[in-house]
């Protein structure tokens, strides 16, 4: 190996940033789909035409912030109390 | 309304695509299927996609083999270029993410980051201009390894009982929200990291191509078939076609490092102790 080391191109932080950032879309596509596609299955299973399927959306996306503030949220506000 | 007049003449071009070979031809997504080059109608068929891989891939092999085959204290020559080029992803990447976890993984995260950038590189290198990683077989394929060697790893270092508590279960929720939660997060951690893997790669790649072949695609338009002072909006066409050549090379060195570092950080959120 070479003596000198190469500079840091990346800030510390970036990789963790980049997991956050991807955590968080991934959190908030998985709430809706998931919760919808079970509510669409529950349409279907009791005859219903698209009550459930919008309910399970919505409940999908209130589960997924919560969970985003679960992750991610309390753990910023930590680091801040700290600083 | 220099816009507008040049989409009127594109439109009015449109239709003689694909027919008697004349006109403007819009790129399409038949860009990434092409045809048989070798062994057409046997298992072993060679698409042009497929020989451009094999081709990087003995490439970066002899570069590999040729810069350690005959290691000197002293590094010279092609030897220099093989320690910076594994040097680079040791400092950027695994020391920075895994620290002294990286070792073990070190070899695969150097691998993937050169194999994803030859990959990547071909979409602006003439004769190819064509990225292999702009096919979803490829990036799918590296995301399923990641997604193998992260889990894998993580049930390793933790034991199965805590990993998948870990990631299933997120502290701090109330016991009867675990119902709402669990599945979201099964699906996030699991299902959608390979997916978002693949498809930030695959339509970066696609999407890079498809706009340098319409650029240069409309220069060769402008230029050749069409008349008067419409032939002048070919140099516009072409320079935006070259400042995407470039930009493309940027594109390409970023999403091989993105996919490297994300495998690293999911790699080391699945070993950590905290999980």
């Amino acid at each position: 190996m070479t003596n000198q080391k190469p500079q840091k191109l990346i800030p510390t932080d970036t990789g963790p940033g980049e997991d956050v950032a991807w955590g968080m879309v991934s959190t908030l596509v998985a709430g809706p789909l998931v919760w919808g596609g079970i509510g669409m299955l529950i349409d279907s299973l009791v005859g219903t035409t698209r009550i459930f399927l919008p309910l399970g959306i919505v409940l999908g996306f209130v589960v997924s912030f919560y969970i985003v503030y679960v992750r991610f949220g309390r753990e910023t506000e930590t680091v801040q109390e700290e600083k | 309304m220099v816009a507008n007049s040049i989409a009127m003449h594109l439109q009015s071009a449109l239709p003689a695509a694909g027919g008697d070979g004349e006109g403007f031809k819009a790129p399409s997504i038949s860009e990434f299927f092409p045809g048989p080059l070798l062994f057409e109608g046997t298992i072993f068929e060679l698409s042009r996609i497929n020989a451009i891989g094999l081709f990087m891939t003995g490439v970066l092999c002899l570069f590999f083999v040729l810069a350690f085959s005959k290691n000197k204290f002293v590094p010279r020559g092609i030897q220099n270029l093989g320690e910076m080029a594994v040097e680079f992803v040791q400092v950027q990447i695994i020391d920075e993410i895994l620290g002294h976890k990286g070792p073990r993984y070190a070899v695969y995260l150097t691998s993937m980051f050169w194999l994803l950038l030859a990959f990547n590189i071909t979409a602006i290198l003439p004769f190819m201009h064509l990225a292999v990683t702009s096919v979803i077989g490829v990036p799918f394929l590296l995301a399923m390894v990641s997604w193998v060697i992260f889990n894998v790893e993580g049930i390793r270092a933790n034991g199965p009982g805590t990993y998948f508590k870990a990631n299933l279960f997120p502290a701090g929720v109330p016991a009867p929200i675990y119902i709402l939660v669990t599945p979201i997060e099964f699906i996030s951690t699991f299902i959608l990291r390979p997916v978002t893997l693949t498809v930030r790669l695959l339509a970066n790649m696609m999407s890079g191509h498809l706009l340098l072949v319409l650029f240069f695609g409309a220069t060769q338009y402008f230029l050749i078939e069409s008349d008067g002072i419409m032939k002048a909006v070919a140099i516009p066409s072409f320079f935006m076609g070259f400042a995407f050549t470039l930009f493309e090379i940027l594109v390409a060195f970023l999403q091989a490092y993105i996919f490297t570092l994300l495998t690293a950080v999911y790699i080391d959120g699945a070993t950590s102790a905290e999980h």
